[in-house]
């Protein structure tokens, strides 16, 4: 059976720097790119894309929307809506969260828990999405992260 | 001199605790275009020096008694996070062109607020600055924040230099 959830982890003076060469690699003429971002907005982002001649990417901003309107105003059930309908629109996903100690620093460990798991479970029951959960590797030690890397496929560390 | 990374990056500058206030001055001098500096520690007479007249300091050291004026503005608590955000969000917008905020410092930001709502602090100021297309830079001196809250905010960074 294919990995469908990897656990991501990335040395965070080199996040992006090794995290999107990495989610090129998943990258195919059939699996369109989605990047939800709690980090950076979407202008920063597209710099590093255009960088890597990534070009086709999709990219959803909460990074904007959490600094600038109140954390309780963000429905992280709108992410999941959003990964279910570009998974109708396309052959195969494969969608990068960045990241999720980030999203803990606006939203409570439960909320966290929950988003992972009902993406983790989407992923595997529609065997045509790949979730890529990104990290930093010093949290590596953190409960929530051992938690989720339960339930992934997989925990990769990607090299240069 | 400290060279900071072009205009618009995010940068994150460990400096040995010794060499922390010199950095500080190299950093004020290097960037000749209009600056921001929320400094926790220093109060803003003895950062201003010089003729320059495009530098904004927030002074959060609660050691003044005098009124903000345009280019000083005093917020008494350390620990009042949101006072900051709203005097930064206030300079972002009533400034244009090339523009940098200089946060002074992660430590002493830290001993005032818990590690996590520093981070969160962090984390918005670098999105909003990135947002108004100013430059940021944190400083930060060596082995004196947790590796949690280095790591939560340098993965954020597009340069990190360290001064040995």
């Amino acid at each position: 059976m294919k990995k469908r959830v990897l656990l991501v982890q990335l040395p965070p003076e080199r996040y992006l720097e090794r995290g999107i060469p990495y989610l090129q690699t998943h990258i195919t003429k059939n699996r369109h790119p989605l990047y939800i971002s709690f980090q950076r907005p979407e202008a920063n982002l597209k710099e590093h894309f255009t960088r890597n001649n990534i070009d086709n990417i999709e990219i959803i901003d909460l990074a904007s929307e959490l600094a600038t309107a109140p954390p309780e105003n963000i429905d992280l059930d709108n992410i999941i809506t959003t990964i279910y309908k570009a998974s109708l629109k396309h052959k195969e996903l494969v969608v990068f969260i960045d990241s999720l100690s980030t999203i803990l620093l606006y939203k409570p460990l439960s909320e966290l828990l929950r988003l992972s798991e009902v993406l983790i479970r989407l992923a595997k029951q529609k065997q045509k999405i790949l979730l890529l959960l990104g990290i930093a590797s010093d949290f590596a030690s953190k409960e929530f992260v051992k938690n989720i890397a339960l339930l992934a496929d997989d925990i990769v560390t990607p090299n240069p | 001199m400290m060279q900071v990374p072009h205009f618009k990056n995010v940068t994150f500058i460990e400096t040995k605790p010794e060499r922390a206030r010199s950095i500080l001055e190299d950093t004020i001098q290097s960037l000749t275009c209009s600056l921001c500096i929320l400094s926790i520690s220093t109060p803003a007479k003895t950062i201003r020096s010089g003729q320059r007249t495009n530098v904004t300091i927030i002074d959060c050291t609660g050691q003044n008694t005098q009124e903000s004026d345009s280019n000083t503005i005093f917020i008494k608590n350390a620990s009042s996070l949101a006072e900051m955000s709203a005097a930064i969000s206030a300079w972002l917008e009533k400034t244009q062109g090339e523009r940098y905020f200089i946060l002074d410092s992660l430590p002493t930001l830290a001993m005032y607020n818990p590690p996590s709502y520093v981070a969160r602090f962090a984390h918005t100021v670098a999105t909003k600055t990135r947002l108004s297309q100013a430059g940021c830079v944190f400083l930060s001196a060596k082995e004196s924040i947790s590796q949690e809250l280095r790591a939560e905010i340098v993965q954020i960074c597009d340069a990190i230099i360290q001064d040995d």
